[in-house]
C-alpha cells in the first residue's frame, strides 16, 4: 500500500504537487491523469524519491520511504518510463538483468529469469535474448521495459506514459497484455497518462490532477457518469458521452423488433398492409429466427428487401451501447439487431434509445 | 557551441576516413601483418636496408644513422608516445569525466576552451618551454607531447558523455543505480566508442608529433629525420618519417579495431 499525507513540492515557487493525501490500495491499478503539468508525472516520481518532497510524507506499506536509502528503495519498485530507456550498448537479456545484478543475484540467476519474463511477455526467449535494444521494434522494446521493470519481482510498479510512444494499434494491444498479466501478478501499479482512454480501459481507480491538486478521485465509471466540476467535465471531453456509452449493455436498453419469417414475403415484399411502429424497419428471418434481410417502410409503402449478415451487422446482448452506435452510423441505419448466441434475433437498438439514454444523466 | 565543435570533429573524422581511415576497412589483418614484416625485417638487417636505399636514392655518402640502430630509435619513439599518451588519456578522460558530473559543470566551457588553446601552441614552442624547467632530454619531450594530446581526449570525453541520452541515465537511477555505477555501466559505455576515437586521434597525432622531440635530444624517430636534414641526406628523412608513419597507421588501424568493438550511436539510428 501506498501512501501520501499531505505531500507538497515547490520548485522555485511553483507548487507542482500541493498538498495531496491518497491511500493507494495494493494490488490495484490507480491511474494518475490530468493535462501536462498538472503534477501527475512528480507526484510518481516522489514515490520512489526520484523527486523529494518539500513537506509531507509518504509512505510504502507504513514505511515513510525517506527512510530507506534511495538506491535500495529503487531496487524494490518497478520504473517503467515512455522512452523505455532500454541501455542501448546492453542485449535484452543484460538490460532484464539490471536490477538483479544491482541486487548481486549470479548470472544463471539472473539469465533464468529474463528468460522467464521473456515467455510471459510473449516474446520467445531464444529469438529474443541477445538482440540488442536497437534491433526490437518499439512494441517489443516497450514489453521489455515492462518486462526489466518486473525483473526482481517488485511488489509495487511505477509507469510513466509507458505506451505512449507506441502507435494506437500497438499501444491497445500492450494495454490489454498488462492488464491480463497485472491479473495475474497483482502488482501495485501507479500509472500515469494523459490519454483518457487508456485510464478508463486500465484504471482500477483514476486520480484527476489540475495545478498539483486532485480534482477527483474515483473509479472510473464514476468519473465519467458523475464529474465533480466543470474541469472534469470538459477534461474528458466532448466525446463523455461516448466514453460513456462503453458502461451500458445493449440489452439494458433493447426494444423489440418487427419480426417476419422469410416464408411469408409475397413477391419478395412484405403484405402491403403490414405495418410496424418504432422506426419503421422490419427484419425478415429463416427458420432458425436469424436475420436474413430487411426492409424499411416509409409513406405507407415497403422498400426493397436488403439482405443482411447477421454476424456482420447485429450486436450482442452484452456488447456496450458505444459498439451499437458505431454500427449504426457505420451502416446508416435506424436500428440494428441484437442477437443472442447462435445469432438469434431478440431485438433491435435504435438510435433513439441511445439518445434517450445519453440524455437521461442530464449532462449534455 | 557543443554541436558545432561536434560537427567540426565529425567533418575531420569524415576527412579522416577518406584518407586514411577508410583503409582500416581495406587493410587486411594479413596485409598489415605482412607490411609490420617487411619493415622490422629491414629494420633488423641494416646491410638489406641500405641496398634498398641505395637503390631509392643512388649517390649518397651515407644511408644509414650510425649512433644509433633503428630498432633501438622505434623502441624510443615508442616509450615517448606510450608514456605522454598514455598520460593525456588518463588525464583527459577524468578531466572529461569531472566537468561532465553536476559538481563539474560549471568548469565545462573553461576546461573546453583551455584544452583547445592547448592545442594551438606550435609543439615546438611548448619544447622550447619546457627546457629551461625539465632540462634536456626525455621529460621536456614527454610533457610537451601530454600537453599536446590532451584535447581530442578531453573534446572526445566531453562530447561522448554529453551525447548520452537523459533518458537512459533517468531509468539507471530509477531502477537503483548508485552515481558511480550509473557512471560506469551507462554512460562511459555508451560514450565509449566516442572517448576511444578521441585517444585514437590523440595517439595518431602524438605519434607524429614525438619527432620533434630529437630537438632536446629525447630521441627517438626524429634524431634519423633531423640528422638528414642538417646533412641534406633525403635517405635518413626517408627512413625516419616513413618508420613514424608505419608506427602512426599501426597504432590507428589497432584502435579502429578497438572502437568497433563498442555500442555505437550510428548503428542504433539506423
Amino acid at each position: 500500500m501506498i501512501e501520501f499525507e499531505h505531500v507538497v513540492k515547490d520548485y522555485n515557487g511553483i507548487t507542482a504537487v500541493d498538498d495531496i493525501s491518497l491511500e493507494l490500495s495494493a494490488g490495484k491499478i490507480c491511474v494518475f491523469i490530468g493535462p501536462s503539468g498538472c503534477g501527475k508525472t512528480t507526484s510518481l516520481r516522489l514515490i520512489n524519491r526520484m523527486i523529494e518532497p518539500s513537506s509531507g510524507t509518504i509512505r510504502l506499506d507504513g514505511t515513510p520511504v525517506s527512510k530507506i536509502k534511495a538506491e535500495q528503495l529503487r531496487r524494490g519498485i518497478g520504473y517503467v518510463i515512455q522512452s523505455v530507456g532500454l541501455l542501448p550498448h546492453m542485449s535484452v537479456r543484460e538490460n532484464i538483468g539490471i536490477v538483479p545484478r544491482l541486487l548481486g543475484w549470479d548470472r544463471n540467476k539472473r539469465a533464468k529469469r529474463a528468460d522467464e519474463l521473456l515467455e510471459l511477455i510473449g516474446l520467445a526467449p531464444a529469438a529474443y535474448r541477445d538482440k540488442l535494444p536497437h534491433e526490437l521494434s518499439g512494441g517489443e522494446a516497450q514489453r521489455v521495459g515492462v518486462a526489466r521493470a518486473l525483473a526482481a519481482d517488485p511488489p509495487v510498479l511505477l509507469m510513466d506514459e509507458p505506451f505512449g510512444a507506441v502507435d494506437p494499434l500497438g499501444r491497445e494491444a500492450l494495454q490489454r497484455e498488462f492488464l491480463s498479466l497485472n491479473r495475474e501478478l497483482k502488482k501495485t501499479v501507479v500509472f500515469v497518462t494523459h490519454d483518457l482512454d487508456e485510464a478508463i480501459r486500465l484504471g482500477d481507480r483514476i486520480v484527476l490532477m489540475r495545478d498539483g491538486k486532485i480534482v477527483q478521485d474515483d473509479i472510473p465509471e464514476r468519473i465519467l457518469g458523475t464529474p465533480h466540476n466543470e474541469f472534469v467535465r470538459e477534461f474528458i471531453g466532448a466525446d463523455r458521452a461516448l466514453k460513456r456509452l462503453s458502461c451500458f449493455t445493449v440489452e439494458s436498453c433493447m426494444h423489440q423488433a418487427a419480426v417476419l419469417e422469410q416464408a411469408l414475403l409475397e413477391d419478395g415484399k412484405p403484405p402491403a398492409d403490414l405495418e410496424v411502429n418504432g422506426t419503421g424497419t422490419l427484419w425478415i428471418v429463416d427458420a432458425g429466427a436469424v436475420p436474413v434481410g430487411m426492409c424499411r417502410r416509409s409513406d405507407g409503402k415497403w422498400g426493397d428487401v436488403r439482405d443482411v449478415r447477421a454476424e456482420e451487422l447485429g450486436v450482442k446482448t452484452l456488447s456496450s451501447l458505444r459498439d451499437a452506435l458505431s454500427r449504426l452510423l457505420g451502416r446508416g441505419l435506424k436500428a440494428v439487431p441484437v442477437l443472442s448466441d447462435g445469432n438469434r434475433l431478440v431485438g433491435e437498438v435504435r438510435l433513439t434509445d441511445i439518445e434517450a439514454v445519453n440524455q437521461s444523466d442530464g449532462y449534455v | 557551441m557543443y554541436s558545432l565543435v561536434q560537427d567540426q570533429a565529425s567533418a575531420r573524422e569524415r576527412f579522416r576516413a577518406r584518407m586514411l581511415m577508410g583503409s582500416a576497412d581495406i587493410v587486411s589483418p594479413v596485409l598489415l601483418v605482412i607490411g609490420i614484416g617487411i619493415f622490422l625485417w629491414l629494420a633488423a638487417n641494416p646491410a638489406q636496408l641500405e641496398a634498398l636505399l641505395r637503390f631509392a636514392f643512388p649517390g649518397r655518402s651515407s644511408y644509414l644513422y650510425e649512433r644509433a640502430s633503428l630498432l633501438a630509435l622505434l623502441g624510443e619513439h615508442l616509450v615517448l608516445v606510450a608514456v605522454s599518451a598514455t598520460a593525456a588519456a588518463v588525464f583527459g578522460i577524468s578531466l572529461g569525466i569531472l566537468v561532465t558530473r553536476p559538481a563539474g559543470r560549471d568548469f565545462l566551457g573553461i576546461v573546453r576552451d583551455l584544452s583547445s588553446l592547448a592545442q594551438t601552441f606550435p609543439p615546438v614552442a611548448v619544447l622550447a618551454l619546457a627546457v629551461p624547467a625539465l632540462g634536456f632530454g626525455f621529460q621536456p619531450a614527454v610533457v610537451a607531447l601530454f600537453v599536446y594530446s590532451i584535447l581530442p581526449v578531453i573534446n572526445n570525453t566531453i562530447s561522448g558523455l554529453v551525447a548520452v541520452p537523459p533518458d537512459i541515465v533517468e531509468v539507471s537511477r530509477g531502477m537503483g543505480m548508485t552515481r558511480v555505477q550509473i557512471l560506469f555501466r551507462t554512460e562511459l559505455p555508451v560514450a565509449a566508442r566516442v572517448i576511444i576515437a578521441g585517444v585514437r586521434t590523440s595517439v595518431v597525432i602524438n605519434i607524429g608529433t614525438a619527432t620533434i622531440g630529437a630537438v632536446v635530444g629525447a630521441g627517438g624517430l626524429g634524431a634519423v629525420i633531423i640528422s638528414g636534414l642538417v646533412r641534406d641526406n633525403y635517405a635518413l628523412v626517408f627512413t625516419g618519417a616513413v618508420s613514424a608513419a608505419v608506427l602512426a597507421f599501426t597504432a590507428d588501424w589497432c584502435f579502429a579495431r578497438l572502437e568497433r568493438r563498442f555500442y555505437s550511436a550510428r548503428s542504433d539510428r539506423s
